[in-house]
C-alpha cells in the first residue's frame, strides 16, 4: 500500500527521459538503420529501397577496409597503451610515495583542457619544422629520428594515439584505482607478512581481484576506441582527413566523409550501421573470452 | 560512515594499501624517475605553448622552439581575446553547464523508480536506457541532422540549444548506470521509515533520498561537465555560426586560419588562455575532485 502510493511517481519521473531519449536517441537510431537500406544521395533527391546494396558496396570498398583496419589498429595498440600504463600508474598512486598529488595532477589534467585544444598542441609539436619534438631531437644528435610524424603514413596513426592517450588516460587511472581501492587490504598484508615480493603480491593478488573491474573498462574502451573522431579530425585535418594515404581514416571519419562531405547518406547510414554490429560483436566477444569464474577469499 | 572510511581511504597519509616499496630500493628510484620523466614531458609541453604563444611570428620561423622570445608578446594575448576566445568560452561554459544541469537532473528523477520500485517495466527500461551507452554518436548524427536542418530552413534556432539538448540526451544512459548504481546502496527501511512518519513519496525522494547521493551526484556532474566541455562532434556538425563555436570547435577554426595565414602565435595564445583557467580550477579543487570521483566510483 505504501509501495502502490509510491507508484505514483513512476510516471513523472521516467518520463522527461524516456520522452527525450525516445525522440533523440531511439528514433535517429531506426531512422539511421533503415537509411543504411536505401540509396539516399542526398537532400531533396529521391531515393529507393536498394536492399542489402551498401553493405555489398561496403564489402567490396577497399576505403573501408583500411578504415575498419585502423579503427581496429587503434583499438588495440590504443588499449595497450592505456592499460598497461594505466594500471601501472593507477598502482603507483596507491603507494605512499611523496608528491603525490603533483604526480596526481599531470596526469588527470590534460583531461580538463578541451580535447581539440590537447590535439592542436600535439598537432603542432609534431610539426617537422618548428615542432617540438624534431628540433629537440635533432639537438640530442638523434637525427635520424626526425621525421614527418604526421605525414608519414607509417607513423601518422600512432602518432595520433599517442597524442590521445596524453590527454585521456586520466579516466582510465581513475577508474582503475577505484577498482584498486575495492580489494580489501588485509590480503595483500597478509600476502606480504608471509614473505612475497611486491611482483608477487601485484600479479596474483591485485590482478586476479582487479580482473573484473578490468573487463568492464575494456568494454568501454573498445567502444570509445571505435567511435574516435576527435583526435584523428583534428591533427589530420579537416581538408585532409584520412591523412596521408588513407593512414589516419578510421571507422567515425569514414562515416562523417561519406555522410556530412560527400553527402552519400545512404551509404553513411549503412556505415554507422555496421560500427553500431561491430561494437556489439566485440564487446560480447570480449565479455565472453575474459570470463572467469569469481573468485572465493 | 561509509563516507568516513572513504575519506580515509582517500587521504593518501593514512593508506598503504598494496604494499609500500621500500625506500632506497632501485625499484622505488625507478619509480620516481618513471613518473619525474613523465611529469616533466608533460610540463615541457605546456612550457612550450606558453613560451609560444609570446613570440612574434618571424621568432617562431627563426629560431628553435626553446628559444626565449625576442619580445615578449603580450598583447598577443590581448588580440586573441578579443578574436573571438571570449566568446569561445561563453558558449563552452553555456552549453556545457547547462547540458550538465539538465542530462544529471533528468536522469536522476528517471533513475529513482527504476532503483527503488518495484515495478514489471523496471528491468526493461533500464536496459533500454543503457544500450545508449554503446550507440556510437555518428549512428544517430545523420538523421538528426536532416531534421534539424529542414527544421532551420524556416526557423532561427540558436544552434547552442540543439547543442544543450543534445548534451543532455547524451549523458542520459551513462548517468542513469550510475544513479541507479546509487540509488540501490541506500537502505530500504529508510523510506518505510519515512511513509510511517506520513511524508509523502515525493517528500521521502526529495528530502532523504536525494541529500544522501548528493557526494555521487557532485561527481556525476564533474564528469558530465569534463565530457561535454571535450565534446566536438556535435558540436562541429551543429555550428554554423562563428559566434557560437565552442572552445573545442572554434580552436580548430582558429588553427585552420593559423595555418593559411602563416600567423602561429595567435593560435598559441588562445590556446594558452583556454588552457590556464581551467588547470587553475582544476590544481585548487583537485583534491574534493578525486575524492568526489573516487568515493562515488566506490559506491556505484
Amino acid at each position: 500500500m505504501f509501495q502502490r502510493s509510491r507508484r505514483k511517481l513512476i510516471l513523472p519521473f521516467i518520463a522527461p527521459q524516456f520522452i527525450l531519449y525516445v525522440i533523440f536517441i531511439f528514433l535517429p537510431l531506426a531512422a539511421t538503420i533503415f537509411y543504411g537500406f536505401t540509396d539516399w544521395q542526398g537532400h531533396g533527391r529521391p531515393w529507393h529501397w536498394a536492399g542489402f546494396l551498401n553493405y555489398r558496396i561496403m564489402w567490396h570498398d577497399i576505403n573501408f577496409h583500411k578504415a575498419a583496419k585502423n579503427a581496429a589498429f587503434l583499438m588495440v595498440v590504443g588499449g595497450i597503451i592505456v592499460f598497461i600504463p594505466g594500471i601501472f600508474l593507477a598502482w603507483t598512486l596507491q603507494q605512499s610515495i611523496r608528491f603525490h598529488r603533483f604526480f596526481q595532477f599531470v596526469i588527470l589534467s590534460p583531461l580538463v583542457i578541451a580535447a581539440s585544444v590537447a590535439g592542436l598542441m600535439w598537432k603542432w609539436m609534431y610539426n617537422p619544422t618548428q615542432g617540438l619534438i624534431n628540433p629537440s631531437l635533432k639537438s640530442l644528435g638523434l637525427d635520424s629520428l626526425a621525421r614527418p610524424w604526421l605525414g608519414d603514413p607509417k607513423f601518422a596513426l600512432t602518432a595520433i594515439i599517442i597524442a590521445s592517450v596524453w590527454h585521456g588516460i586520466g579516466t582510465w587511472v581513475l577508474l582503475i584505482s577505484a577498482g584498486i581501492d575495492q580489494i580489501p587490504s588485509d590480503l595483500p598484508d597478509a600476502a606480504r607478512i608471509d614473505g612475497s615480493s611486491d611482483w608477487q603480491v601485484f600479479w596474483h593478488i591485485t590482478l586476479p581481484l582487479l580482473w573484473e573491474v578490468l573487463r568492464i573498462l575494456l568494454v568501454l574502451w573498445i567502444i570509445q576506441a571505435l567511435q574516435a573522431f576527435t583526435f584523428i579530425f583534428v591533427m589530420t585535418g579537416p581538408y585532409g582527413v584520412g591523412g596521408p594515404l588513407g593512414s589516419t581514416e578510421v571507422m567515425g571519419t569514414y562515416v562523417y566523409k561519406m555522410s556530412f562531405t560527400d553527402f552519400k547518406w545512404g551509404y553513411g547510414a549503412g556505415l554507422a550501421t555496421s560500427m553500431l554490429v561491430g561494437i556489439l560483436i566485440l564487446s560480447i566477444l570480449v565479455n565472453r573470452v575474459t570470463f572467469r569464474e569469481s573468485i572465493e577469499y | 560512515m561509509a563516507a568516513d572510511s572513504a575519506r580515509m581511504y582517500n587521504d593518501r597519509n593514512v593508506s598503504r594499501k598494496h604494499g609500500r616499496i621500500k625506500p632506497g630500493t632501485t625499484k622505488f628510484t625507478a619509480l620516481y624517475i618513471f613518473l619525474g620523466l613523465y611529469a616533466a614531458f608533460s610540463i615541457t609541453i605546456f612550457v612550450w605553448v606558453a613560451l609560444m604563444s609570446m613570440k612574434t611570428n618571424t621568432d617562431v620561423l627563426l629560431y628553435p622552439p626553446w628559444h626565449l622570445p625576442t619580445t615578449w608578446q603580450w598583447d598577443n594575448y590581448v588580440k586573441a581575446w578579443n578574436n573571438g576566445v571570449a566568446t569561445m568560452f561563453k558558449n563552452s561554459l553555456i552549453v556545457t553547464g547547462i547540458g550538465t544541469f539538465f542530462s544529471v537532473t533528468i536522469s536522476c528523477l528517471a533513475a529513482y523508480p527504476i532503483a527503488r520500485i518495484k515495478f514489471r517495466l523496471s528491468q526493461p527500461l533500464l536496459i533500454f536506457f543503457l544500450l545508449g551507452i554503446m550507440i556510437p554518436y555518428m549512428l544517430t548524427a545523420i538523421p538528426l541532422y536532416m531534421k534539424i536542418e529542414d527544421i532551420r530552413q524556416q526557423y532561427e534556432i540558436d544552434s547552442r540549444l540543439i547543442l544543450v539538448v543534445l548534451y543532455t540526451v547524451s549523458g542520459f544512459s551513462f548517468n542513469t548506470y550510475v544513479m541507479t548504481g546509487f540509488y540501490k546502496t541506500l537502505p530500504y527501511e529508510m523510506e518505510e521509515a519515512a511513509a510511517l512518519d506520513g511524508a509523502s513519496p515525493f517528500r521521502t525522494f526529495w528530502q532523504i533520498m536525494l541529500p544522501l547521493v548528493r557526494p555521487g551526484i557532485a561527481s556525476l556532474a564533474i564528469l558530465n561537465f569534463v565530457s561535454l566541455w571535450n565534446e566536438f562532434f556535435y558540436a562541429l556538425l551543429f555550428t554554423q555560426d562563428k559566434d557560437k563555436y565552442t572552445v573545442t570547435l572554434g580552436l580548430v577554426y582558429l588553427d585552420q586560419q593559423a595555418i593559411y595565414s602563416g600567423k602561429w602565435v595567435g593560435l598559441f595564445a588562445s590556446m594558452t588562455i583556454t588552457m590556464i583557467p581551467v588547470l587553475l580550477i582544476f590544481a585548487v579543487l583537485q583534491r574534493q575532485i578525486v575524492r568526489g570521483l573516487t568515493v562515488g566510483a566506490i559506491k556505484g
